[in-house]
C-alpha cells in the first residue's frame, strides 16, 4: 500500500515553481523584452570598471561642462562622447559607474525587504491571533507614512553609507511583502494538502518552508520586480537630497543633483543620468508587467 | 455612519503607532539638537545641560514620548529650533500650499487619464489603445523629480515661458485670508495674482500629476473593460438602450468604484512625492520644510510634520471609504 505514494508515475506530473516561472518569462515578450534590458545594466554594472573610459573621479577644470558630441557645440570631444560635468569629470565614466549603486542598492533592498516581510507575513498569516495583529497594527501604522518621506527620514537617522541605504529601503518596503503574503497565507493554510501534510505529521516549520512558501513565490516575485522600479527610483531621489551614499561616490541622482545647479549652462548634465533611471525602471516594469500577466492573472491590472 | 465611527476610532491608535516611530527615528539620528541651538553663542556645558533639562531632553526616552502625546494633544508639537516659532504654526502656515498643489495636480491627472482612459477601454486593441498603454508603461519609469527638472529645464530656463520656482512672484502683493492663494486672489479680485499663482502652479503640477495619470489611465482603462463584459451591460444593450446612456450610466459608475480607491492610494503618493517635487520648485509646502527640518536636526519640526502627513493620509482614506458608499450604496449595508 506504501507502493502508490513512492511511485511518482502514478501522480500527474509535477512542474517545479521555478520552472513554470521561467516559462512563463520565456513566452511573454514584455517580459522577456524587460528582462533584457535589465540583464544588459546588471552586465554594465559587474563591468563598469573596465568599460569606463576615464576615471570617473578625475576632474579636468579645462573641460567644465564640456558638451556631448554629435550636436556640433564647440568643445565637444569624442574621447567624451556624453560631455564633461562641472568638475570636468567625464559623464560617460560617472554614468556607467553610477548603475552599480542603483543596482546594488534595489537588488539588496528587494532581497532583504522582502525575505523580512514574506517572512513576517506568512508567520503571522499563519498563527493568526495574536501575532497576526500585531504585525498588522504595525503594518497600518506604516500604510500611513508616506514612503518616500518614511525613507528619508530612516535615511537621515541611519547616516550615509550604502548598507544604511539598504537597511532604510529595507525599512520603509517590508511591509507591501508581509500584506500580500498574509493574504495569500490565510487562504493557504486552509487548502487539503496543508491539512494533509499535517495529517502525516509534519510540523509547522516544514509546513510553512515546503508547502505555504513555495505556494506564494509567484506573487512574491511579481511584486519584487515591480517594487525594484519603486526601489531604484527611491535610491535616486534620496541620493539627490544629499541622504545616500558618500557624495563620493558617483550615483545617478546625485548626477541630477549636480546637474540641476547648472541647468543653466548645461542640460545635459541633468539629462542623461534620467534617461539612465528610467531605462532601467522601465526595463524592470516591463519584466514586472509581463510576469504578472503569465504568472497570476488576478494580479493584473492592479 | 457606524461604520464611519469605527474606523474613526480605529486610526487612533495609527496615529499613537505613527507618532511612536518617528520619535524613536528622530532620536537616533545622530546630531545633539541643543548644540545646534547654542552653535556660535559661546555657552558652556552647564548652560547646554540646564537647556536639556528645560527642554526636557535628560528624561528617559518613553517618558519625553509620553510628555510629547499629551501635549500634541491639545495642539502644542512644541518649538522649532531653527525658526524659533511653534511647530503647528508653522505646518498651518505652509498646508495651503502643499494642499493647493496636490489638487491642482489630481485636477491635471484625472482630466488627462479618464478621456484617454476611456477612449483606450472603447477602442481596445486598436492602435490609440497601443499608443496610450506603451505611453502609460513610459511614464509610470519616470522619476518625478527629473520630469520636474526637465520641465524646468526646457519650459523655464530655455523657453522662458513659465516661471520655475516659488509659489508666487515677490513683488506680486496678496493679501493672506485662507492661505490658499487661488481663493485668495478670487476673493480681493486680485487677478494679477490670480495669473501669477496659475502660472506657478502649472509646472510643479504638470510634473506631479503626470505620475498620477499613467497609473490612474491604466486603472480606468481595466476598470471600463471589466465592467463592459458584465451581464448588465449586455442586458441594457439588448433592451435596446443607445450606447451612450449605457456608457454614462452602466459602465462608468461601476468602473468608478476601483478607480476611487486608487486616486485615494494615490494622493498618499502625491504627498510623498511632494516632499522631492516641492525642494526642486522651491515650493513653500510643507514637503520642502521637512526636508529643510530634517537638514536642521530641528527633530520636534520632523516629528510635526510627519504626523501632519500621517494624518492627511489617515484622513483621505477615510474619505475614500465615504466615497465608495456615495458612489456603491450597496456597500453602506454591509
Amino acid at each position: 500500500m506504501g507502493e502508490s505514494l513512492t511511485q511518482p508515475s502514478l501522480l500527474p506530473p509535477q512542474q517545479s515553481e521555478l520552472k513554470r516561472i521561467a516559462k512563463a518569462l520565456l513566452l511573454s515578450k514584455t517580459a522577456s523584452c524587460g528582462a533584457l534590458v535589465f540583464a544588459l545594466f546588471v552586465l554594465v554594472a559587474i563591468l563598469a570598471p573596465v568599460l569606463a573610459p576615464h576615471d570617473p573621479a578625475l576632474q579636468d577644470l579645462k573641460r567644465r561642462l564640456a558638451p556631448p558630441i554629435g550636436l556640433g557645440m564647440e568643445k565637444a570631444s569624442p574621447e567624451f562622447p556624453l560631455g564633461n560635468d562641472n568638475l570636468g569629470r567625464d559623464i560617460l565614466s560617472r554614468l556607467l559607474v553610477g548603475s552599480r549603486v542603483s543596482l546594488v542598492v534595489g537588488i539588496c533592498t528587494i532581497l532583504v525587504a522582502s525575505s523580512v516581510g514574506s517572512l513576517l507575513g506568512a508567520v503571522s498569516g499563519f498563527y493568526r491571533g495574536f501575532l497576526d495583529n500585531s504585525v498588522m497594527r504595525l503594518v497600518d501604522v506604516w500604510m500611513a507614512f508616506p514612503s518616500l518621506l518614511m525613507a528619508i527620514a530612516f535615511g537621515a537617522a541611519l547616516g550615509p553609507g550604502l548598507a544604511n541605504l539598504v537597511a532604510a529601503l529595507s525599512l520603509t518596503n517590508w511591509v507591501v511583502y508581509c500584506r500580500i503574503v498574509r493574504a495569500e497565507v490565510l487562504s493557504i493554510r486552509e487548502k487539503t494538502y496543508v491539512l494533509s501534510a499535517r495529517a502525516i505529521g509534519a510540523g509547522d516549520l516544514r509546513i510553512v518552508l515546503r508547502h505555504v512558501l513555495p505556494n506564494v513565490l509567484a506573487p512574491i516575485l511579481v511584486v519584487s520586480t515591480l517594487q525594484m522600479g519603486t526601489v531604484i527610483i527611491a535610491e535616486a531621489s534620496l541620493s539627490f537630497l544629499g541622504i545616500g551614499v558618500q557624495t563620493s561616490v558617483p550615483t545617478w541622482g546625485g548626477m541630477l543633483s549636480d546637474g540641476r545647479e547648472f541647468m543653466r549652462q548645461a542640460w545635459w548634465l541633468a539629462t542623461f543620468p534620467g534617461i539612465a533611471i528610467s531605462t532601467v525602471v522601465l526595463g524592470v516594469n516591463l519584466l514586472g508587467d509581463g510576469l504578472r500577466d503569465a504568472l497570476d492573472p488576478r494580479l493584473r491590472n492592479r | 455612519m457606524r461604520y464611519l465611527l469605527r474606523r474613526l476610532v480605529l486610526t487612533i491608535p495609527v496615529l499613537f503607532g505613527v507618532a511612536a516611530v518617528v520619535f524613536t527615528i528622530m532620536h537616533v539620528i545622530p546630531g545633539d539638537p541643543v548644540q545646534l541651538m547654542f552653535a556660535g553663542t559661546g555657552a558652556n556645558e552647564e548652560q547646554r545641560q540646564a537647556m536639556r533639562h528645560a527642554l526636557g531632553l535628560d528624561l528617559p526616552l518613553p517618558v519625553q514620548y509620553v510628555n510629547y502625546v499629551a501635549k500634541a494633544i491639545r495642539g502644542d508639537l512644541g518649538q522649532s529650533i531653527h525658526f524659533k516659532q511653534p511647530v503647528l504654526n508653522l505646518i498651518l502656515e505652509r498646508m495651503p500650499a502643499t494642499i493647493e498643489l496636490t489638487l491642482a495636480s489630481l485636477t491635471v491627472a484625472l482630466t488627462v487619464s479618464f478621456p484617454i482612459g476611456v477612449i483606450s477601454a472603447l477602442k481596445r486593441y486598436t492602435l490609440i489603445d497601443h499608443i496610450t498603454m506603451t505611453g502609460a508603461t513610459l511614464g509610470i519609469s519616470l522619476p518625478t523629480f527629473w520630469v520636474s527638472i526637465l520641465l524646468i529645464m526646457l519650459v523655464a530656463v530655455y523657453l522662458g515661458w513659465l516661471p520655475g520656482f516659488g509659489r508666487i512672484t515677490y513683488e506680486v502683493n496678496l493679501q493672506r485670508i485662507t492661505g490658499f492663494n487661488l481663493i485668495d486672489s478670487l476673493l480681493t479680485w486680485n487677478i494679477l495674482a490670480l495669473k501669477d499663482t496659475l502660472a506657478h502652479l502649472v509646472l510643479p503640477a504638470l510634473a506631479l500629476g503626470t505620475a498620477v495619470a499613467t497609473f490612474t489611465t491604466r486603472m480606468v482603462r481595466s476598470s471600463m473593460l471589466e465592467v463592459i463584459s458584465q451581464d448588465y451591460v449586455g442586458v441594457a444593450r439588448a433592451k435596446g438602450l443607445g450606447e451612450r446612456l449605457i456608457l454614462t450610466r452602466h459602465v462608468l459608475r461601476n468602473a468608478l468604484i476601483p478607480v476611487v480607491t486608487l486616486i485615494g492610494v494615490q494622493i498618499g503618493g502625491l504627498l510623498g512625492g511632494a516632499v522631492v517635487t516641492e525642494t526642486i520648485f522651491a515650493w513653500p509646502g510643507i514637503g520642502r520644510l521637512v526636508i529643510q527640518a530634517i537638514n536642521n536636526r530641528d527633530y520636534l519640526l520632523v516629528q510635526g510634520v510627519v504626523i501632519a502627513f500621517a494624518l492627511i493620509r489617515v484622513a483621505i482614506n477615510l474619505l475614500t471609504d465615504v466615497l465608495y458608499v456615495w458612489i456603491d450604496p450597496r456597500i453602506g449595508h454591509i
